[in-house]
């Protein structure tokens, strides 16, 4: 029985480092970009985050000061997640993009309108660094392999 | 033309309000003019 105690104080000890490390290495970011889009102009803006790290998505928000006037597409490591979206709200929110990883964001933002206006671009991303991502693709690729071993 | 699109790069570099970036990442913003897209501004995190 001792040793089993010792067994599980030990795993204790483990799982403390590992929050510990999670506690050190993960943090949010936040990215704010206002801007004026003249009109009858589209504007790219092209975010690539730092190589060592790896941002997830976790939230995004796009304002304006007239609906109905701009389109907006967003690419995330060249995949459409949405395009030509015309904004039809002041605050427009897109909270489900919490498993989606960058390494290259665009968003394609296009005044129709005869006047200039302004928006800004509220992003919320969860940052890891790339070594700490290496190491839980590894963890995940095991459990992977242990579950399919274990539905056989 | 070339005044028009430059008066329009003015505009969004004037207007332009970036948070602090990280060390090592890059944003990008270009204008597209025609069938191209001419730089508008650079910024990289230190």
């Amino acid at each position: 029985m001792d040793k089993v105690i010792k067994m599980v104080y030990r795993r204790l000890e483990e799982l403390k480092d590992a929050i510990k490390r999670w506690l050190r290495g993960y943090h949010e970011y936040l990215v704010r970009i206002d801007l004026t889009i003249p009109a009858g102009t589209t504007l790219t803006l092209e975010f690539a985050p730092p190589a060592d790290e790896v941002w997830f998505k976790e939230d995004y928000k796009f304002k304006v000061d007239k609906l109905d006037v701009i389109k907006m597409s967003y690419y995330a490591d060249g995949e459409v997640i949405f395009k030509d979206l015309l904004i039809g709200e002041n605050e427009l929110e897109m909270p489900n993009l919490g498993t989606l990883t960058v390494r290259n964001a665009v968003i394609v933002i296009e005044n129709t309108d005869t006047v200039d206006h302004t928006g800004s671009v509220l992003e919320k991303y969860l940052v890891i660094p790339k070594s700490e991502f290496d190491k839980l693709v590894r963890e995940a690729e095991k459990e992977e392999v242990w579950l399919w071993l274990h539905q056989k | 033309m070339n005044k028009e699109v430059e008066e329009k790069k003015d505009k969004v570099r004037k207007g332009l309000k970036i948070s602090k970036l990280p060390k090592g990442a890059t944003l990008v913003i270009s204008m597209k003019v025609g069938d191209r897209y001419e730089l508008v501004h650079i910024g990289q995190g230190d």
